[in-house]
């Protein structure tokens, strides 16, 4: 953050159109309710050690929006009533509090240690991010957020006993992880809980590019027969797991793989003791869900095997969705 | 009816209905949300900085008042960063605030004379005489 020019704009800046009454936003921009950045940039980096154990990395949040704030555990006031209210901002957003990540970074290093900071923070939300460190490694940070730290020695108070003086905004990140609002200390929590709302419905309604994923997928060892017939073709199952992290339902519609003819979908059923494989058109795939292609329930069907799959050998496999289309993975055989 | 009684009631109605708006213009709601209240940075602000040329000052504090002129818009139209108080804007960035309820906050801002810099958030105009002067000012902007 270098260039920045702390304060000294205050001192130049100069009064323009303060007297127009055009409206008060753009109608594009989300109407957020605390102080927002238009055009939103990329928040500042960074990686440290979390009070828990670990480290922590900004870039790596895995699509969670982040509340940033800071703050020190021997906080009389201030620190307190932000943390809880940013425990009650979670709490009041039930389910999607859990892409919801909050982190703490200490202005007082030398009085916050590791489980001293976990201890503090972990009164308000268990799952709350302390950090500190040496202030070689905070500072940077400080300053890159615009938060100025001055220690104050009150009169009569000891050297355990001094107070930090520090901006306690809340920064709001979105799951793109670019800073789109900076809520001063006093703005009330329930706007910061409606901003929150609309970075989680901006980060479902955006993201994921690929909201289907297959995962985890492997094929059953298979030989070719000698004496081979195409009426009797050679077969092979597969299996993967498959994840719609979309807020739309999306459905498997077909499969194909460089390892055989053709590939179909099946269902295995239970019927009355006799189990039975179906072939099946279409699988579901519910918004927000998941279904397990597995060993007795729907799998595929590889058909007219090209080769004799080995374990430790691998096969491409296409999956077709209806609506995220044609996703290719590599299937291990086992 | 007679043409002096018909006049008389005409005159009537016209007073009542002058009457209603006046009480409107004085006790009626305020909108909800007011303008906003624009700074910029102007582009070579930092260069004009580094020359040492005496530039104007944001005023402090800066008033706002709820359902009048309620949101703070600070624009850096400059070519690099710029903090003012608890902000920090990127070149050609906008940081929009909005405040609904009346406050007072204060920022540490180290170039200002007094080191902060005090945002004063007003309450809507109260009903009388000063709603019927602020409608009254809206009126003659608008």
């Amino acid at each position: 953050m270098s260039g920045v020019r702390r304060g000294a704009a205050l001192a130049v800046l100069l009064l323009a159109g303060s007297a127009s009454v055009g409206p008060a936003r753009a109608a594009s921009a989300p109407a957020f309710r605390s102080g927002a950045f238009d055009p939103p940039r990329a928040a500042p980096a960074f990686t440290l050690p979390a009070a828990g154990g670990g480290a922590f990395e900004l870039r790596r949040q895995g699509g969670k929006v982040v509340v940033l704030t800071f703050g020190y555990s021997s906080c009389p006031d201030v620190c307190p009533t932000v943390l809880a209210e940013l425990a009650q901002v979670r709490a009041r957003l039930g389910a999607a509090a859990k892409r919801v990540q909050v982190v703490y970074v200490s202005v007082d290093p030398e009085r916050d240690t590791p489980a001293r900071l976990r201890a503090f923070t972990e009164q308000f939300d268990k799952t709350f991010v302390g950090i500190t460190g040496p202030s070689a490694e905070l500072a940077p940070v400080w300053k890159a957020y615009g938060i100025s730290v001055v220690r104050k020695d009150l009169p009569g108070s000891t050297p355990a006993t001094y107070l930090v003086h520090h901006t306690a905004s809340v920064f709001l990140i979105d799951a793109a992880g670019r800073l789109r609002v900076m809520a001063p200390f006093g703005t009330p929590s329930e706007d910061v809980l409606h901003d929150v709302r609309l970075l989680l419905a901006d980060a479902a309604e955006a993201a994921p590019e690929a909201p289907v994923l297959v995962e985890k997928a492997w094929v059953r060892r298979a030989a070719v027969m000698p004496d081979s017939k195409p009426d009797v073709p050679n077969t092979a199952a597969g299996y993967a797991l498959l994840r719609n992290r979309g807020k739309t339902a999306d459905a498997l519609i077909g499969a194909s793989s460089d390892a055989a003819e053709r590939v179909e979908v099946h269902e295995t059923r239970n019927m009355a003791g006799m189990m039975m494989m179906e072939k099946v058109d279409t699988v579901a795939l519910p918004a927000a869900g998941r279904v397990e292609l597995k060993p007795g329930a729907y799998h595929l069907m590889l058909i007219g095997l090209k080769r004799t799959l080995t374990p430790g050998q691998s096969v491409d496999l296409t999956l077709e969705f209806e609506r995220a289309g044609r996703i290719r993975t590599r299937a291990e055989v086992r | 009816m007679t043409r002096r009684a018909a006049t008389v009631a005409a005159a009537l109605a016209v007073a009542l209905l002058g009457l209603a708006g006046l009480a409107w213009a004085t006790l009626g709601p305020m909108p909800e949300r007011g303008a906003a209240l624009t700074f910029v940075i102007p582009p070579g602000t930092a260069a004009r900085l580094e020359a040492g040329e005496p530039l104007s000052v944001l005023p402090s504090p800066v008033h706002l008042t709820v359902g009048v002129r309620d949101v703070l818009v600070l624009t850096n139209d400059d070519e690099v960063p710029h903090q003012v108080g608890p902000i920090i804007l990127g070149s050609r960035q906008t940081y929009r605030i909005p405040f609904r309820r009346p406050g007072t906050f204060k920022y540490n801002c180290s170039l200002h004379a007094t080191g902060t810099l005090t945002l004063v958030i007003d309450p809507p105009p109260a009903p009388g005489l000063e709603r019927l002067r602020w409608r009254l000012g809206s009126l003659v902007t608008s």
